[in-house]
């Protein structure tokens, strides 16, 4: 349970979280007419309860690649960030958790900015045992689907995962198990299959726990003899 | 002497510069010239080391042979910092005599994000036309800014030689669009041997990648070597071998493969970026830095490391090669919102 946690917290910090974001922007080099545009947002997301470390992170990127991205662009990707916490803090709401976090709020946000559906947050949410297991959940899941797995497989992989207990380091090594299967030459529909038929991913990471059969079918391996 | 910062990109080229050039060496060399030049380009990770000469064949009879050696060699200190030695010699042979300078120094680089800060000091000697020498000291300030695809290069030189003081402001900017490399430069001059502002233009087309067709005219300064303001256009096909130049190959040309990530027994966490190119200085960025880039090491041909604390969980990142941002082919990223990419690590 202590990764949860500490993931968690990994979720919300960043070098200098605990500075204040103008600091950072400065220290970043930001100028003052770029600080003053974006701590508008930063005021904004504070003012509605919602975590400022994401558009934190967003405006200091924005200002490293400001080659290219004009602030306007940067003060409109804030807005998004911030209306995606929102949709992520009612969706954790919806789900069951009354008093959402902040890991699990940014978490949320994220993954719905990386492509989950506002259904996929809903269901892992809901499958987590604890808020911090949720965020983490969310975490991998975007990354899954980031990698090219398909959303709903990306989903149940780590749904299944939840539900057999594993802990946030099982948890977070899917996405390197799933490039190692991928480097293995295994085509992705095939994995995606696999993984949608509950069978986790090829080699035997995720899925349900040993002994649990997919589908409902009967057991593969009885529970008590060994993995699948 | 403005020595320009190394450039990245590439590691050694061979080229031949066969054309035709319409300028004012010195009064007795003057007019159009048919012109054949050969230049070195040879670049490791901290060194550099130029080397050219050509001769000019006026139609009015005259004869132009000329040969420049530049170089320096830097040690790190740290990643953003070198300290080294610079050198310069150059000289030209026509009708009327012989000239001639050398010129070395410390010199010092600091890297601060993507802009690099130069500063040179210089002692040396310089012969003129007429034999005589005289000594040479000196100190340049040189700034190179990559903004997208325009790099500037902004300096500042102060010059003596015996009695005469000069200060010269010199700015280039240098654009690349695809195979097309355009550079604009100018210059003033307050002090002894002032007079108008000068400045050029180059444009080289790399037709394919060993032949380049190239188009320059300006107007240089008076030096001290006996020849006095003038113009220049000149025309011409250089043919290179080697490795290609750095406006050729992009950055991200030379990196390949997924960031390996180790937990380290201590705890932090070792990042190690395949990258073949010959970059001076590359560096990652994410969250985890404010998006500023942390430098990272050449451990050996072709992998560069950086050694951070991070904790366990996913992060984007950027690597940052000659101040572009750019990510290996086919790494897994997402979009930044920001109309790129970042990559994403899985921290153990």
């Amino acid at each position: 349970m202590m990764w949860h946690w500490l993931l968690a917290a990994a979720l919300l910090s960043g070098p200098m979280a605990a500075q204040d974001p103008a600091a950072r922007l400065r220290a970043a080099g930001a100028t003052p007419e770029y600080i003053q545009q974006v701590t508008a947002e930063f005021a904004e997301a504070a003012r509605d309860g919602l975590p400022v470390e994401p558009l934190v992170r967003k405006a200091l990127e924005g200002w490293a690649k400001r080659d290219r991205v004009p602030v306007e662009r940067v003060v409109t990707v804030l807005a998004q960030v911030r209306t995606r916490l929102t949709e992520g803090r009612e969706l954790a709401r919806g789900a069951g958790v009354s008093t959402p976090p902040d890991a699990l709020v940014t978490a949320a946000g994220e993954a719905l900015g990386r492509g989950l559906s506002t259904d996929d947050v809903r269901e892992l949410v809901r499958a987590a045992p604890t808020a911090p297991e949720a965020a983490t959940g969310l975490m991998v899941a975007a990354s899954l689907a980031a990698q090219g797995l398909e959303r709903a497989a990306a989903v149940r992989l780590v749904h299944d995962q939840m539900a057999s207990r594993a802990d946030g380091q099982s948890m977070l090594e899917l996405p390197s198990a799933l490039a190692d299967v991928l480097a293995r030459g295994v085509p992705m529909s095939d994995i995606a299959r696999q993984i949608l038929a509950g069978g986790g991913l090829p080699g035997g990471i995720g899925g349900p726990p040993p002994g649990v059969p997919p589908r409902g079918g009967p057991p593969i391996t009885p529970p008590g003899r060994g993995s699948r | 002497m403005v020595l320009a910062l190394p450039a990245t990109g590439a590691a050694q080229e061979y080229s031949l510069l066969l054309g035709g050039t319409h300028t004012r060496y010195a009064d007795s060399v003057s007019g159009s010239a048919g012109r054949a030049a050969g230049r070195l380009d040879m670049r490791g990770t901290f060194w550099s080391l130029r080397v050219e000469g050509g001769a000019a064949q006026f139609t009015a009879g005259g004869m132009a042979l000329n040969g420049s050696m530049s170089g320096m060699g830097l040690r790190p200190l740290g990643g953003r910092v070198g300290l080294g030695l610079a050198a310069a010699a150059a000289g030209l042979s026509v009708q009327q005599g012989h000239s001639g300078s050398v010129a070395a120094g410390p010199t010092m680089i600091v890297a601060l994000g993507r802009t690099a800060w130069q500063l040179t000091g210089t002692v040396g000697l310089i012969r003129d036309l007429g034999g005589t020498v005289w000594n040479l000291a000196g100190a340049s300030t040189v700034t190179r800014i990559p903004l997208g695809r325009v790099e500037f290069l902004a300096g500042v030189v102060g010059t003596r030689s015996d009695t005469l003081t000069w200060g010269d402001i010199t700015a280039r900017a240098t654009i690349r669009q695809g195979s097309v490399e355009l550079s604009a430069d100018m210059g003033l001059r307050a002090g002894d041997l002032a007079n108008d502002p000068w400045g050029g233009a180059r444009v080289a087309w790399q037709m394919v990648p060993s032949v380049a067709i190239e188009v320059a005219g300006g107007r240089y300064p008076r030096d001290l070597t006996g020849f006095g303001a003038g113009t220049y256009v000149e025309v011409g096909v250089r043919l290179r071998k080697g490795a290609t130049r750095a406006s050729a190959a992009t950055p991200d040309t030379y990196l390949r493969g997924p960031v390996r990530v180790e937990r380290m027994a201590d705890g932090r966490v070792r990042l190690r970026v395949p990258y073949r190119g010959d970059a001076d200085l590359l560096s990652i960025a994410g969250p985890f830095s404010d998006w500023q880039p942390v430098p990272m090491v050449r451990r050996r041909a072709g992998e560069w490391e950086a050694v951070l604390r991070l904790p366990s969980g996913v992060t984007e990142y950027v690597l940052v090669v000659a101040g572009r941002f750019v990510l290996p082919d086919g790494v897994v990223g997402v979009d930044d919102g920001l109309g790129g990419r970042a990559g994403l690590l899985w921290i153990p």
